[in-house]
């Protein structure tokens, strides 16, 4: 009986917590990335327990919602009942007496306790959703940058941070790759999904808009032509999303850029060069409507 | 990979980002006259950056904030 509280308290106070947050940050980061060792899993559960309980025990103290917990004698009269069926009959009133004490201290500090745990974990969702954000505007605060880094990284699979925006500060940012296979053959496109198996490893990666490098016909054009161009040699390959299997990778190139909706105008010096290309353009298009006064 | 590799590889993420707007705009001030001809022409421009072409649509140009 002493063993199934005990256990039962480990998983209320210990592992509880951190089910609750995996469960709360699954909604921003997808299951399937995240793939923490035991350790990691272990440390985190302590992380996320020991902060809550100091917090819900002091709160409790304080405001008077828990009783002193009475000593060492109400420990030990509830120990031994529950240890052994002798000291249990004994002392049977005194036993539940202490139970009901036990329970009540504990339901109060838990509800405080997970309360804790779903607020932190939704601000720290929201920390993960805006992390690139974050960490541009700590860029001149290395210390705080690193704090940033070592609350966050450690929740999300690595590869979700490598294959994903969540490190760009401007969400319209694009990740692009370019994916050398073992058969010696280079294909690019823009990334679509990419999925990851229980240990981590990467299984396959979706790319969208693919083009296919010729190699050997840019090698064989270049022998007897030398100003041959590279960009020439890409073939689009018909389809709207290709999978490339992990086990055919030999590289993975990462590029982040930006489309056509780049965020020109938050550009000071890109700003003033787009003005005067539309200045240019208005000046244009005004000498074409002079020139043909017909066209008005 | 722990945090402080992938920390590293972040600050080199920010640099390819940074290098390509720095790419795209030093290729506008160097090449107006064709963009502008180009955007003209058929309502778009194309600008070529390490990180592959990167579309200027006319709309883009003629919002630009004054």
């Amino acid at each position: 009986m002493l063993a199934l509280v005990i256990s039962l308290l480990v998983a209320l106070y210990i592992l509880g917590p951190d089910l609750m947050s995996r469960w709360i940050l699954g909604f921003v980061v997808p299951s399937k990335f995240r793939v923490p060792n035991k350790s990691e899993e272990l440390t985190r559960a302590v992380v996320w327990s020991v902060g809550p309980f100091l917090l819900s025990y002091w709160i409790c103290r304080k405001f008077g919602v828990i009783p002193p917990l009475g000593g060492v004698d109400m420990i030990e009269r509830l120990f031994s009942g529950l240890y052994s069926e002798e000291i249990f009959k004994m002392d049977r009133a005194g036993f539940f007496t202490t139970m009901h004490e036990f329970i009540r201290v504990n339901r109060s500090l838990l509800a405080f306790m997970y309360s804790f745990v779903i607020v932190g974990s939704i601000i720290l969702d929201f920390v993960i959703i805006r992390y690139g954000v974050w960490r541009h505007r700590l860029r001149n605060w290395p210390r705080m940058r690193a704090l940033l880094a070592v609350l966050v990284l450690p929740r999300v699979s690595e590869w979700h941070v490598l294959l994903s925006g969540m490190l760009l500060a401007d969400t319209r940012a694009q990740v692009w790759v370019d994916i050398l296979t073992k058969s010696d053959a280079l294909y690019k496109g823009r990334l679509n999904d990419r999925m990851l198996g229980a240990d981590g490893s990467l299984i396959n990666i979706t790319i969208e808009g693919v083009e296919r490098f010729k190699r050997q016909q840019y090698l064989d054009e270049r022998k007897v032509n030398g100003d041959a161009r590279r960009e020439d040699f890409w073939r689009r390959v018909e389809g709207r999303v290709f999978v490339i299997m992990a086990a055919e990778i030999s590289s993975i190139n990462i590029r982040h850029t930006y489309t056509s909706v780049e965020p020109w105008g938050e550009l000071e010096d890109m700003n003033d060069a787009l003005n005067r290309l539309r200045e240019k353009i208005r000046a244009a298009q005004a000498t074409s409507s002079n020139n043909h006064p017909d066209h008005n | 990979m722990n945090g402080i590799q992938i920390e590293r590889m972040l600050t080199m993420i920010d640099g390819s980002l940074d290098m390509t707007k720095d790419e795209v705009l030093r290729y506008i001030l160097s090449h107006e006259a064709e963009i502008v001809k180009e955007l003209m022409e058929k309502g778009e421009a194309w600008v070529p950056t390490s990180a592959g072409k990167i579309r200027i649509p006319m709309s883009v140009v003629m919002d630009a904030v004054a």
